[in-house]
């Protein structure tokens, strides 16, 4: 699986200057809005996300690369086997999502210490249940990038997280509507909102890793 | 296991609408060249697909070096002995050539640093070009590279000489011929370029219409097809059961047979000049001929 992850972060080189380039203009938005909002929870908040939409980024224009030369089809009659060549994928996720991480960490980090922004609570739960919403997002991006290919992923994930938000604002606002209150939710620990979060995100992924399996063992190459 | 064959597909069937791979059955042995041909459209990628399980099958049973497709599907070690080459680079193009051996360093245990490089000095490759500054036959060498510089015993290549220059083909050729020599190592070369398939093949396979017509030693094939050229009269004095094709011009009718020395033995040539009209000929067939006849439909017999 290293030689996949090596592939996949040499054919990206050409792209990683675009990659840094976005993901500074993001950071240089969300830190006006921050210094006018005086709120570095918010920008943490906005950059964790948009690591995750980093993530699926990369990933997108990896699975673009391969498709271009065919290389699954070359892949799949190495040593390699089906499992290492889709893990090889989620694994490339997962790693250019930490790498969004740890820059937004990082940035966030050295913001918390100025004067302006110092003592703030940062809301975890929220970031992770945003992150783990995007999460979702990406599992089923996966499985139809495998099964239809990346033109018709990126269309299928835009219409996803649509219907995530179109879901969650529909949510909130029928409970609005039936005048049930999320009291109960802020009465609940933060931490059980943040591992309820990352759970129903893994499980959503290890579903996404499963089916993907099976699409690519019974895809014509 | 079979010691002997290096690939044994056994009643392979794959249905598509419009399509079918029908009943595909051949054995290869082991220290052999095998030139698969048909036209365009034949089956002749669908079969290699099927053998390299990158399609799933209708029914069917492969094996290679010895090791069941299905079986071993999970089992991946053995592809260490297969190298493949499709007919274009499946390498990302913005690759380095030298990037190519540091990923295969990590994919392939038998992986051989050394010979790659040398293989990339003797090809002219330049390790620092990316891959999309490479030539459409300078692409080929680079994946030839790669499915030789780890511990194949197994050469499989879908149309890999399709596309090049008869320089660059010929050289590719005799890398082959180079690779056979290790009595272990087999190639399947699938081509519709027959030229390639005579300079290099033992044995020769053709599809059509996704169905075997034939499996035959190539030399055997070129000693014993013939093309006799004569009249309509003259032409019925050949054996049904040796005509493979027939075109029937309005001067002359040439006819694809399997076996020239039935003809001699039979005095054909003396009993056609007796039937009137102009000499018959019997000319040598090479395999384009015998694609040709049986592929334009105007074999009216298969074997």
């Amino acid at each position: 699986m290293r030689g996949l992850i090596l592939k996949d972060l040499y054919a990206l080189r050409s792209f990683w200057k675009q990659f840094v380039f976005i993901y500074l203009f993001i950071a240089c938005a969300f830190l006006t809005s921050a210094m006018e909002s005086g709120s570095v929870s918010f920008v943490l908040t906005s950059m964790m996300i948009y690591s995750v939409v980093f993530g699926s980024t990369v990933l997108l224009s990896s699975m673009s690369i391969d498709e271009a030369v065919s290389f699954n089809r070359y892949a799949l009659t190495t040593p390699l086997g089906i499992k290492k060549i889709v893990k090889a994928k989620f694994v490339l996720l997962l790693l250019s999502i930490a790498v969004g991480v740890f820059v937004s960490l990082l940035i966030c980090g050295a913001l918390s210490l100025l004067p302006a922004f110092k003592g703030e609570m940062i809301e975890w739960s929220e970031i992770i249940a945003a992150m783990a919403l995007f999460l979702i997002g990406d599992s089923f991006m996966i499985a139809v990038m495998f099964k239809k290919g990346v033109e018709k992923a990126r269309y299928i994930y835009i219409i996803i997280m649509f219907a995530l938000a179109v879901f969650v604002f529909g949510c909130a606002k029928i409970c609005e509507m039936k005048g049930i209150s999320f009291r109960i939710l802020d009465q609940l620990p933060d931490v059980f909102l943040s591992f309820f979060a990352a759970a129903v995100a893994a499980l959503s992924m290890l579903m996404s890793y499963f089916v993907t399996l099976r699409i690519v063992r019974n895809k014509e190459w | 296991m079979d010691g002997e064959n290096a690939i044994i597909v056994r009643n392979l069937v794959k249905h598509y609408e419009g399509f079918t791979l029908n009943n595909i059955s051949f054995e290869m042995p082991r220290g052999s060249v095998v030139g698969f041909v048909g036209e365009n459209g034949a089956g002749k990628s669908t079969t290699i697909k099927a053998i390299l399980g990158l399609i799933p099958v209708d029914s069917g049973e492969v094996e290679l070096l010895g090791h069941r497709m299905k079986q071993d599907e999970y089992k991946e070690a053995w592809k260490e002995e297969i190298g493949v080459v499709f007919d274009e680079c499946n390498f990302p193009l913005s690759l380095k050539v030298k990037n190519i051996g540091t990923i295969m360093k990590n994919i392939y245990h038998t992986w051989d640093q050394r010979k790659f490089k040398n293989y990339l000095t003797r090809f002219s490759l330049p390790p620092e070009k990316k891959i999309k500054e490479l030539s459409k036959g300078m692409k080929m060498k680079v994946s030839i590279a790669v499915a030789l510089s780890h511990d194949s015993k197994l050469l499989i290549l879908d149309e890999a000489t399709g596309g090049l220059d008869p320089v660059v083909r010929n050289e590719i050729l005799d890398i082959f011929r180079e690779f056979i020599e290790d009595a272990e190592h087999t190639v399947f070369l699938s081509s519709h370029i027959t030229s390639d398939i005579e300079k290099i093949a033992d044995y020769v396979i053709l599809i059509h219409n996704g169905k075997l017509v034939f499996k035959e030693n190539k030399d055997e094939l070129l000693y014993h097809y013939g093309i006799v050229r004569c009249t309509r009269e003259q032409a019925q004095l050949i054996p049904e059961s040796i005509i493979l094709g027939k075109e029937e011009g309005r001067f002359e009718t040439s006819v694809l047979i399997k076996d020239k020395e039935l003809l001699t033995e039979r005095n054909f040539v003396e009993s056609a000049k007796e039937k009137g009209g102009v000499m018959p000929v019997i000319d040598k067939a090479g395999i384009e001929d015998i694609l040709l006849y049986i592929v334009k439909g105007k074999g009216e017999k298969q074997l």
